[in-house]
């Protein structure tokens, strides 16, 4: 048996309860389903199943399950345009990032929330002057008794308008010569809180999934504080891993190219042929650098590959699905949607997650040293 | 499963094979002394499995033979060889000593007088030719004759200088050796072998690339500093790394699914296509990495790259398999690709 067809049961499973929400309308497919797929209630249907907190040891709430369980439930839902934006990050690397580096209380606080799909995190890492170069941030926590005053603004913060808490890279020491990572830590900001102003921003595509939020005199508590002070870009990078490896790297466009592909007509063969290879060559890689997550850790370059060829196939399947629906005989207004959407989200396949000119530094550096 | 090239046997093989590289002049046409180390060591044989033998034909083993001759560019026909000493066994009969030729054909062998093979690997150097046609409900037959009775017509060579004959026989002089189960799984296996040459041969090119951009100095330092550079070199690691996952994957399929040719048939497809789009990216970035030298005849970079475009042609060649594919995929209904990609129907 195949690493592939041992998870059989298992897909069939999601694919099962993918039919059985489709039929009853809980959901319409769409291209970026986990970046703009933001359905609450769909998450924790999904929660019921037991496929939010997978991995998480089951006193947190979690199933104790493995990455690669996690990875192909994920794949199936993401190639079902399912809308599974809502508990994303949360369960892709906030969840993994307190398992390693959080305390008991910080899990025993969290990780059950999130593997019930109701406790939804955000992301704050980018700022107006740090993108790329991430570790230059200047959202500043500066100790006060009992925790810490955090002042600063993050962009780029995928669905904060809808989250309860953000994880925030900040710096908690000032920067001094040599070392520009030390001296940042991560903490979990309750959104709620007193300063905190979040306010949306509207991406070429219409949609808003994107927003700034400010940090004017919030006070964090101690125990909100990830791991030890001064660790918060050793966490990052692990975080990265996850974040650079997974399906949402080349499964994206699928669901366009799925109607693309059953609306082609007969000269199509060629192309179909050519992208199906690379799309499962794709999937096989980041199966792989799944399967070493679990055992451990993987060469940064690995993830970093990945995401590179990954997001450069999306790219390229926008204008193969093009062709392939200006071939068809008739064409869909559900295929001419899903092409729209993806012609106008492709500049982002190649930005997020950290943009491709960083991954392919990685690379060659990795290669090269 | 290890991934391919790793191995202690691929580094044994490559070992031997890497011996007669310092000359790249005795690395046109055919080393025949090269072949004969290689078969005295049994590295030709590792394909074959002999009657009550549950270890032997390792397509795995054979992988890792094949991205070290891949890799090494070795001017022998080490996938027709093993091959055809393979389906020699399977048929029940003893492996003739010397080199073998490998054609396969869709057609049925006419039943008398002469016939010409044409474009056979290494024709014009055998001792014996293997063919492989259909026989009666879909099985294949396989037929060989001695060399001393077969007439090389034309001799000719590949894109990368690789030796090619029209040999022509007469039909009287083929013996029938036996009956194997289809000549789609000798297409397969030769496609999946050429595929394996491929993934050594764009390893090789990617390690040559790399070196280079780490010691070729220019304007002051090693030219890997300028990130026009470090983009090529991506291109050509990207390449190598997606073969290899894909041909990986093959390996896999063609040792668990000995019964189920059309999972199979759909990793092999999958392998050619990917092979050949990395064929072609590796060798354009390759050599705009080395710039002139790396375009000389004498420096060994055309070696692997001509190789590159070449085996792409070989065994249908990597646009065949697209089309074979893509067919596939449409007529598995809605879901068909990523029912294939899962392995889950």
């Amino acid at each position: 048996m195949t690493a592939t067809s041992r998870y059989t049961a298992l897909r069939t499973e999601v694919r099962d309860f993918i039919s059985a929400e489709l039929d009853s309308g809980g959901f319409v497919p769409m291209c970026d389903s986990w970046l703009n797929g933001h359905d609450p209630l769909f998450s924790r249907r999904l929660a019921e199943r037991g496929w939010l907190g997978m991995t998480f040891p089951t006193k947190y709430g979690g199933r104790g399950r493995t990455a690669l369980e996690r990875f192909v439930v994920n794949e199936e839902l993401l190639a079902a345009g399912a809308p599974v934006a809502a508990h994303w990050v949360a369960d892709r690397q906030t969840g993994p990032l307190l398992l390693r580096f959080g305390s008991e209380s910080q899990k025993h606080r969290f990780l059950p929330g999130i593997a019930r799909g109701e406790l939804l995190v955000a992301i704050g890492m980018s700022e107006p002057d740090s993108g790329s170069d991430l570790a230059s941030l200047k959202t500043r926590a500066t100790k006060v008794a009992g925790g810490w005053e955090v002042n600063g603004t993050k962009v780029w913060t995928s669905h904060a308008p809808h989250s309860h808490i953000v994880v925030a890279l900040v710096r908690t020491t000032p920067r001094q010569n040599g070392d520009r990572h030390a001296g940042l830590s991560q903490m979990i900001i309750d959104l709620a809180s007193d300063g905190v102003a979040i306010s949306p921003i509207e991406v070429m595509t219409g949609k808003a999934h994107f927003a700034e939020v400010s940090f004017d005199g919030v006070f964090v508590p101690d125990e909100m504080l990830i791991g030890q002070e001064g660790d918060g870009w050793k966490q990052v990078t692990s975080e990265l891993a996850y974040e650079r490896s997974g399906p949402e790297r080349f499964l994206s466009t699928y669901p366009l190219m799925e109607n693309a592909v059953t609306e082609s007509g007969p000269n199509s063969d060629r192309a179909i042929g050519g992208y199906s290879a690379n799309l499962w060559a794709l999937h096989l890689l980041s199966q792989g650098v799944n399967a070493a997550l679990e055992s451990g850790s993987v060469e940064p370059a690995r993830p970093a590959l990945v995401k590179n060829a990954g997001t450069l196939l999306e790219k390229r399947s926008v204008e193969i699905a093009r062709d392939l629906l200006l071939d068809a005989v008739a064409p869909s207004a559900t295929s001419q949607r899903l092409l729209r959407q993806a012609q106008l989200a492709q500049p982002g396949f190649t930005l997020r997650g950290g943009t491709n000119e960083v991954m392919r530094t990685m690379i060659a550096r990795r290669w090269t040293a | 499963m290890t991934a391919t090239g790793t191995t202690d046997l691929h580094a044994v093989v490559d070992s031997l094979l890497g011996k007669g590289n310092a000359d790249p002049a005795r690395r046109s046409g055919y080393d025949p002394e090269l072949w004969d180390q290689l078969q005295r060591s049994g590295f030709d044989r590792v394909l074959v499995r002999e009657p009550g033998d549950e270890e032997g034909g390792s397509f795995s083993e054979f992988g890792e033979v094949l991205t070290a001759a891949g890799a090494n560019a070795s001017p022998v026909p080490i996938v027709e060889a093993s091959l055809a000493s393979a389906l020699v066994t399977q048929a029940g009969r003893a492996i003739p000593s010397g080199l073998i030729a490998l054609y396969r054909t869709d057609d049925p062998l006419q039943t008398r007088g002469a016939v010409v093979f044409d474009q056979v690997p290494y024709g014009q150097h055998a001792d014996w030719l293997t063919v492989v046609s259909p026989g009666p409900d879909g099985s294949a037959r396989l037929h060989q004759a001695n060399c001393d009775s077969v007439r090389v017509v034309n001799e000719s060579t590949t894109l990368a200088s690789e030796p090619r004959a029209d040999l022509e026989v007469n039909v009287t002089e083929l013996d029938e050796l036996g009956v194997l189960p289809s000549v789609w799984q000798v297409t397969l296996q030769l496609a999946a072998a050429r595929a394996l040459l491929m993934v050594g041969a764009l390893q090789r090119t990617r390690d040559l690339a790399v070196e280079y951009t780490r010691f070729r100095e220019q304007f002051g330092g090693p030219i890997i500093r300028f990130q026009a550079v470090q983009n090529l070199v991506v291109e050509v690691v990207t390449a190598a790394e997606v073969a290899r996952a894909m041909c990986d994957h093959m390996i896999q399929c063609i040792i668990a699914e000995e019964t189920d040719t059309r999972r199979q048939s759909l990793a092999v497809a999958a392998a050619r296509v990917v092979t050949g789009e990395s064929a072609v990216t590796a060798f354009r970035a390759a050599h705009q990495i080395f710039g002139a030298i790396g375009f000389t005849k004498e420096h060994e970079l055309h070696l692997c790259t001509t190789r590159l475009l070449s085996w792409r042609e070989d065994d249908r060649c990597d646009r065949w398999w697209a089309q074979w594919l893509g067919r596939e995929v449409r007529a598995s209904g809605e879901r068909g690709m990523w029912q294939i990609i899962t392995g889950a129907p």
